[in-house]
């Protein structure tokens, strides 16, 4: 018996999500591994997906991908049409009255070992009910298998811990894929940094918040300035520049595209915290987020999730694989997380 | 059944109504969204209808245990009459049959929950014995929600699961990469077989419950009226609804209400004056001055009268209702100016079908404003012509109108009160103290919208003029206007 990977990290985390650099990152051998740690553990599960993964073939490489196989007694939440995909015996316990391109998704326990085709909810709100679905049925972990898209990486909403896939699919150059996993590493780590009464400013913010304030200004003790409505980032930091918030509350998404015109002005954001509300909504490139912190400026969320491990796989769907112990290592120095091979230890 | 457009029923103020009712399941939203007049040939099920309603009105209170918990069962029935239609030709899925279990449990419920004590049997609802088909979907008799083929469907079924669990007990602990392919195939085939001893009960529990489907299929339908009637009650109750009683010929409506119009009066404060209004076949006509509520009356009696002949209750402390064959309604606003026609062309449009209905059998036409924007001569004799022409039909025609001359035609004259009953003196004087800006809001606080019925010839009351004064109108133009 080989040893447990994952098990210890997963302990007193509930919800855990897996995300995906690319595709053939590894994600469903990483979570056949995960599902077998628990199962053998006698750890019950509940699992679904953020929208459907793909086929079983992979039609970009025509690579074969592996199925996930769950072990007896485990509850799982899959579109309807897919259940003739699923050779497990299957009890449906519930429909859910939440629709995917392939109907209704159903939930059920399986009543024997075997393999199981995902296609869960895509939206946050349901993968979250969902979630909590599983748990109210009495599993003890949830297990959420993550779609390949930086956007929906996951938010707090819908679990508590990731678990980050990437691979040698990612990019045939080596440097490239290790400073883009770090990367994403590091924002899916972004801490907590406003306290209590401060949180709970932005809590009422946004209940009442008319659809285009969408800045807020604020410190520790819930003092707090909102921006005129629709009003630009760099125009609101602009007239505030004199004045003593230290955090900057940002509703929806932060890109590129909003930050451009404030790196190239004069305007000074030196310890100003950017909060947005999890690691999802940073759509920054890396070179505009080093930028950011040059300018003096911290990033921090209002949702802390816990990035539990890194895996690598240095096979390629496309050819191009790295030499596994370089890969290994060297994205063990880029970050100070535990990083496995997928292969490694897997069969 | 009349069918109204959702225009018709959103200008009635019957939407409203609809939009205020949570129906719990499909098959009540259905019953809601469709809620129509009954036609005369329909009245013995409208009897029965109001009755049951009328039970469940009186005794809600009473029962209020026993109709909530049956809103928590209609809450959890889910729309199966697409299985129950390929049910009758093909084999059913897992999926399906769960669905169709859910929904007979669901049922079981429901009847358990007609035999308590504090049950209210409903004249004519009669929930149809079901327990044969859930227990072919529930072999065990364990009456929990979850569904698959259990082993106890058949002996060859069980003998392969447990073929296959040996070998998934086995894959278990085997780390061999070969032995471990080897087991995979041997479980496939494992697999199939279990997939195809499946299809075959699948098969086999389709087919024995064929012979009710149908039975299934019309207690859906008792499902859709049983959550109908109790958002029907609750409405009823919500705004204080009598049962109307049903006649020949005979319109009687003491004190009606319109909720819609009731709740838009509130919002500002100010209060719905309850209208009275009587006729037997022929025409009747609503005059008043313009700031007056013609329009509000009008609506009123059609929205009541229509209420009725959907099978609700009606907002009135009286209520005595024909059954029409036919209801029309001529608005402006019901024709559309996408349509190309000039707002008066589409009214002619209107009125040439209205006619033509009340050809058909005992109608109901309303008119509001009829030819309003047309120049007042003309207006005049198109308003009074029709009236003369619908009072010699089998019909009941409502005109509201600000044209004069017109009631002398009809065989009855309503007249919006509006200002006729103020004092005056005491109103200018109010007016005046509040300086000018807030003039228009006082002259409608007095302003009465009810209506009284006029005997013979009454002078038309002159309350455009006396606005005119009221509101501060240049005193010169004024002095021209009295002399006109």
């Amino acid at each position: 018996m080989k040893n447990d990977l994952f098990l210890n990290l997963m302990e007193g985390h509930t919800a855990v999500s897996l995300a995906g650099m690319c595709k053939n990152a590894g994600k469903t051998t990483v979570l056949n591994r995960l599902l077998k740690e628990l199962g053998d553990a006698n750890i019950s599960v509940g699992i679904t997906s953020i929208g459907r993964d793909g086929e079983s073939v992979d039609v970009a490489t025509g690579t074969k991908k592996p199925r996930i196989y769950i072990r007896e007694g485990t509850l799982f939440a899959t579109s309807s049409e897919l259940l003739r995909n699923c050779d497990v015996t299957g009890e449906i316990l519930e429909t859910t009255g939440m629709y995917t391109p392939l109907g209704q998704v159903v939930a059920l326990r399986a009543k024997s070992d075997g393999y199981i085709d995902l296609a869960g909810p895509s939206m946050n709100q349901q993968l979250a009910k969902l979630s909590q679905w599983f748990l109210n049925q009495g599993v003890h972990k949830s297990l959420i298998d993550g779609a390949i898209s930086r956007k929906s990486l996951c938010t707090r909403q819908v679990a508590d811990a990731v678990l980050l896939c990437t691979g040698a699919s990612y990019h045939r150059n080596i440097q490239r894929v290790i400073e883009d996993t770090a990367y994403i590493s590091r924002l899916l780590q972004l801490k907590r940094t406003l306290k209590e009464a401060g949180i709970r400013k932005i809590t009422s913010f946004r209940k009442s918040r008319k659809p285009d304030e969408k800045l807020l200004f604020l410190d520790q003790d819930g003092n707090f300035n909102v921006a005129e409505p629709g009003q630009k980032l760099i125009d609101a930091l602009r007239e505030t520049e004199n004045q003593e918030y230290p955090f900057l509350w940002l509703e929806g998404a932060l890109t590129d595209a909003m930050l451009k015109p404030l790196l190239f002005s004069n305007v000074s954001c030196k310890n100003k915290s950017f909060v947005v509300e999890d690691s999802s909504k940073l759509l920054l490139s890396q070179d505009t987020y080093e930028k950011l912190r040059r300018k003096g400026i911290q990033i921090s969320v209002l949702e802390e999730i816990t990035l539990l491990a890194i895996t690598v796989n240095p096979f390629s769907a496309y050819g191009n694989h790295f030499e596994k112990q370089e890969f290994l290592e060297r994205m063990q120095q880029a970050v100070s997380l535990p990083v496995f091979d997928v292969l490694e230890g897997m069969e | 059944m009349i069918i109204l457009t959702l225009e018709q029923k959103q200008s009635l103020g019957f939407q409203y109504l609809l939009d205020d009712m949570q129906p719990n399941c499909i098959y009540g939203q259905e019953l809601v969204k469709n809620a129509a007049p009954a036609s005369r040939g329909e009245q013995q099920e409208l009897q029965e209808e109001l009755k049951r309603l009328s039970l469940l009105v009186e005794g809600y209170e009473k029962h209020r245990s026993f109709w909530d918990s049956m809103e928590l069962i209609l809450m959890q029935m889910k729309e199966v009459r697409g299985s129950l239609k390929r049910g009758a030709e093909v084999v059913l899925t897992d999926l399906e049959l769960f669905e169709l279990k859910h929904f007979l449990l669901q049922w079981e419920k429901l009847q358990q929950l007609f035999r308590r004590e504090d049950a209210v049997l409903l004249p004519g609802i009669a929930p149809e014995d079901t327990v044969g088909a859930l227990d072919l979907l529930d072999p065990q008799g364990r009456r929990l929600p979850g569904f698959y083929l259990v082993d106890e469907y058949a002996e060859d079924l069980r003998q392969v699961r447990e073929q296959k669990r040996h070998l998934e007990v086995v894959l278990r602990q085997e780390h061999e990469e070969k032995k471990k392919e080897r087991l995979l195939r041997q479980r496939q085939e494992e697999v199939a077989k279990e997939e195809e001893i499946s299809q075959r009960i699948r098969g086999e529990i389709t087919e024995e419950l064929r012979p009710w489907l149908n039975r299934i299929a019309q207690n859906c339908d008792v499902v859709g009226k049983l959550d109908f009637l109790i958002q029907k009650a609750k409405l009823a109750l919500r705004y204080k609804g009598i049962c109307p009683t049903l006649t020949q010929e005979e319109l009687k409506l003491e004190n009606m209400r319109h909720p819609a119009i009731e709740k838009r009066l509130s919002e500002s404060q100010k209060f719905f004056t309850p209208i009275s209004f009587q006729m037997e076949p022929g025409a009747a006509v609503i005059t008043g001055a313009n700031m007056g509520g013609k329009s509000v009356a009008l609506r009123t009696v059609a929205l009541n009268v229509i209420l009725a002949q959907s099978g609700f209750f009606v907002y009135a402390t009286e209520a005595r209702v024909p059954l029409f064959d036919t209801i029309c309604m001529v608005a402006e606003e019901y024709q559309s100016m996408q349509n190309g026609l000039s707002s008066f062309g589409g009214e002619i449009m209107q009125l040439q079908n209205a006619i033509n209905a009340q050809k058909e059998g005992f109608g109901l036409l309303v008119f509001d404003e009829l030819a309003r924007g047309t120049n007042p001569d003309e207006g005049t004799s198109i308003v009074r012509a029709v009236v003369r022409y619908l009072k010699e039909r089998h019909v009941m025609a409502i005109l509201a109108t600000h044209y004069d001359n017109v009631a002398e035609f009809a065989d009855y004259h309503y007249q919006v009160a509006g200002l006729n009953q103020v004092d005056m003196k005491q109103l200018e004087e109010e007016i005046h103290s509040a300086k000018g800006t807030k003039g228009i809001d006082i002259i409608s606080k007095y302003m009465n919208y009810g209506i009284y019925q006029v005997h013979g010839k009454e002078e038309c009351p002159r309350d455009a003029i006396h606005i005119c004064g009221l509101l501060g109108l240049e005193p010169e133009l004024m002095e021209l206007i009295l002399k006109e």
